[in-house]
């Protein structure tokens, strides 16, 4: 009885398969290489990050040393209303 | 297709080491297997066949973990299979929910259109109603019973080895086998 549905199943799930077209498929996928999942770090705006980071390191303390920046950056973290306030900077 | 004793596993072995013409002996040996049972899960010839080679990529990248203690290749592709089936289930039923289409078993006619090419005109003709009676039938079987039968039928898995593929235990494999033979037995009028 189990053997003739199981039969019957069998039959259903028949159907021609093509292993080339599948085997094809599969070897141009092993051969494609992985997903580059940080190639936005090598786009164009990316590269710009690191250049606008070492610009800060270099120029922040010069401003600092010169005087400028020290009172800009306490305006700024104290809110000063002449910064930040209507009309302000 | 039969498979000669313990070929599968000297072809994983040589998978592992990178050659590519074992690979290719190997989707011979299993891709209708699986492309045939993934293709009857999901009621999709071209969903099966995806799902077929979304295996074999797998075991191209994964072969060298391949463990013989944990069971045969057959059943390790057929676990590989029967996982990524859940997942296109689980990711169709999302679609419906959301409205987005009509998901997994959209094309369950089409596996069904291909199916007795090679037969003779007679015999096609003759069963094709029977045929067709009872893939509605086994599509309207819950899904995990579906697996099961299929399993053991297109596969010729035993009841533990369709256990170790389904992860569930022996004797849960054994019910859902029951219940899905007397449940397809039921929808046919036998």
């Amino acid at each position: 009885m189990d053997d003739e549905i199981d039969r019957l199943v069998r039959a259903a799930a028949d159907r021609p398969v093509d292993t080339g077209a599948i085997g094809r498929a599969v070897l141009d996928r092993i051969a494609a290489p992985p997903p580059d999942l940080f190639a936005w770090l090598r786009s164009g705006p990316a590269r710009l990050v690191p250049v606008a980071y070492l610009a800060l390191l270099v120029a922040v303390p010069l401003a600092m040393r010169a005087g400028g920046a020290e009172d800009l950056i306490a305006a700024v973290a104290l809110g000063d209303p002449m910064l930040t306030g209507p009309g302000g900077l | 297709m039969q498979i000669p004793p313990g070929e599968t596993e000297t072809l994983i072995r040589e998978i592992a080491a990178g050659r590519e013409s074992a690979l290719v002996r190997l989707i011979a040996v299993l891709g209708p297997g699986l492309a045939r049972y993934a293709g009857r899960v999901l009621g999709s010839a071209a969903d099966g066949d995806e799902v077929a080679q979304d295996v074999f990529v797998r075991i191209w990248r994964e072969a060298g973990r391949f463990d013989p203690a944990r069971g045969s290749v057959q059943a390790w592709a057929y676990r590989i299979a029967t996982n990524l089936c859940i997942d296109r289930q689980r990711r169709a039923r999302v679609r419906r929910f959301l409205g987005l289409g009509a998901g997994a078993g959209a094309g369950a006619e089409a596996a069904g259109e291909v199916a007795d090419v090679a037969a003779g005109p007679e015999r096609r003709l003759a069963g094709r109603e029977r045929l067709a009676a009872v893939r509605q039938a086994l599509d309207a079987l819950p899904a995990r019973q579906r697996m099961a039968l299929l399993l053991a039928a297109v596969a010729d898995f035993s009841g533990a080895e369709i256990a170790s593929i389904m992860g569930v235990s022996r004797g849960s494999a054994e019910q859902l086998l029951v219940r899905a033979r007397s449940g397809l037995r039921a929808r046919l009028g036998e």
